[in-house]
């Protein structure tokens, strides 16, 4: 069979790719709907008690602690709108070893059509390598894998397992908290050949609160991220295709409410720098609310 | 009558002062956010005996009351906190026990923000040292009072292992607070 060019528009992007096969047109809107599932759920990274919104903190939990989550994720997209509530629970195994997983339920507008159901459940094991305490202030050091099990509603399927790895940095003090991170998502390919691209996510924030914290009193901690997300391009039978991948930098406020065992979070992601390849829509911008529970 | 028995009920729900019970005084190190101290809170708690808990992040002090009859171990709460994800660095024992909010600013009092020039109050043990000099400093860290006074003499009163309420002016505030002494007395 000989090679052929093969262009689907949509709204939200174009795929223009070479294969030496005929994917059908519904595979290919498959695909899109592939890129964009995964795409969120990426980006939907848990909420974890005082760490960054947007991006993973160090923060582990204490030994036998339970931590529950609830999480509500929007992203806009010129006229795409991609929505996600999801569940979580932690658990402190030790003080430094913290395992959690995640059950997303995501709804996909895009171009008129609605797709909706089940996410890809995320399990995730949290070890902190390194920790040290002084006099009101805690610098660590975590590392963490995410397996991203393929799990979803068959409309919203990467039909494929993921894997996100990487290193969070956090100094947390009275007053001032600064984290760093850099993780690397690797994305399977499904039995159809597609494979999203893998990506690189590297973010800094710095955290502020106006006066130290009081035990019985609520604390609000105002926070701002930068965060840069760098893919490669998407796969078809290990062939690139050509509008997908790039990078994009956001800036990204947010706050944090608590009250002792109880933490309230919430963010927008703005887009600063976009260098998509090919054609494709910026994000317009990202939304996240999150309540965080412990016991 | 019924005004007396409204004053006594009163007394005895919001009084923050209990006879008979005892405040353990408890250092941390990497105690940040108020969320994150509920597992402390939790772990202690569970001890037959506790009756209350608070925490100053400022002081870096855990509050803990008890009955008369509780006790910790060092090796104990050294478990306890690393296991909450904190590190214990030393206990006193007072026997009023009181948790409003500035209680466990007894030993680190005044000066929120500690900054050099700024009044404090510390208290905690002493372990004396001398060198030349003009002034008396005090050196609070790791719930120790480290005293740097002119060789001329010490307060006889004031021996290692005494604790001891320093006032006096913050001169540098790092990973210990420097304090230039104006008053000290003995507890």
């Amino acid at each position: 069979m000989g090679i052929q060019l093969i262009n689907i528009e949509n709204k939200n992007m174009k795929c223009r790719f070479v294969s030496s096969r005929y994917p059908s047109a519904k595979a290919l809107i498959k695909a899109t709907l592939h890129i964009l599932a995964s795409a969120l759920i990426l980006k939907a990274t848990p909420a974890i008690a005082h760490g960054p919104i947007f991006s993973p903190g160090p923060e582990t939990l204490y030994k036998n602690g339970i931590e529950f989550e609830l999480n509500y994720f929007q992203s806009k997209n010129a006229d795409n709108a991609e929505n996600e509530q999801s569940v979580g629970i932690g658990y402190g195994i030790t003080q430094d070893w913290k395992i959690s997983a995640e059950l997303p339920y995501l709804k996909i507008n895009e171009d008129g059509s609605k797709n909706r159901g089940t996410g890809n459940v995320h399990l995730e094991t949290r070890y902190r390598l390194w920790r040290q305490d002084s006099f009101g202030k805690q610098d660590s050091i975590s590392g963490f894998i995410t397996a991203v099990l393929d799990t979803a509603t068959p409309a919203l399927s990467n039909g494929a397992n993921d894997l996100v790895t990487g290193l969070a940095y956090g100094q947390e003090s009275l007053i001032w908290q600064r984290w760093a991170s850099l993780s690397y998502r690797y994305n399977g390919e499904n039995n159809e050949g597609f494979k999203p691209g893998n990506q690189l996510n590297a973010d800094a924030s710095i955290g502020w609160r106006a006066e130290a914290p009081e035990y019985y009193k609520s604390d609000t901690l105002w926070m701002i991220e930068l965060n840069l997300e760098q893919s490669q391009n998407s796969q078809q039978n290990n062939m690139s295709l050509i509008d997908t991948g790039g990078t994009e930098i956001f800036i990204s406020p947010g706050v944090i409410w608590a009250y002792r065992n109880i933490a309230i979070k919430g963010g927008v992601q703005l887009p600063v720098y976009n260098n998509l390849k090919g054609n494709q829509n910026n994000a317009d911008y990202r939304i996240k609310l999150a309540l965080d529970i412990n016991y | 009558m019924k005004t007396l028995l409204s004053i006594a009920i009163l007394t005895f729900f919001f009084s923050t002062a209990y006879a008979g019970e005892k405040l353990h005084l408890m250092k941390v190190h990497g105690a940040v956010c108020a969320s994150c101290a509920y597992g402390l809170e939790k772990k202690l708690k569970k001890f037959e005996g506790v009756t209350g808990f608070n925490i100053d992040f400022k002081a870096g002090v855990v509050s803990v009351c008890t009955d008369e009859n509780t006790n910790f171990e060092k090796k104990q709460l050294t478990k306890i906190f690393l296991e909450s994800g904190y590190t214990f660095k030393g206990v006193e024992i007072k026997t009023a026990c009181s948790l409003d909010s500035n209680t466990a600013n007894k030993n680190i009092e005044k000066s929120p923000a500690l900054n050099p020039g700024e009044d404090v109050t510390v208290s905690g043990l002493f372990n004396g040292m001398c060198e030349d000099g003009e002034d008396f400093y005090f050196v609070y860290k790791n719930d120790v009072l480290e005293v740097i006074l002119p060789k001329k003499g010490m307060p006889e009163n004031i021996v290692k292992g005494t604790t001891l309420k320093v006032s006096g002016t913050v001169v540098n505030y790092g990973d210990e607070l420097k304090i230039k002494a104006n008053n000290v007395d003995t507890q």
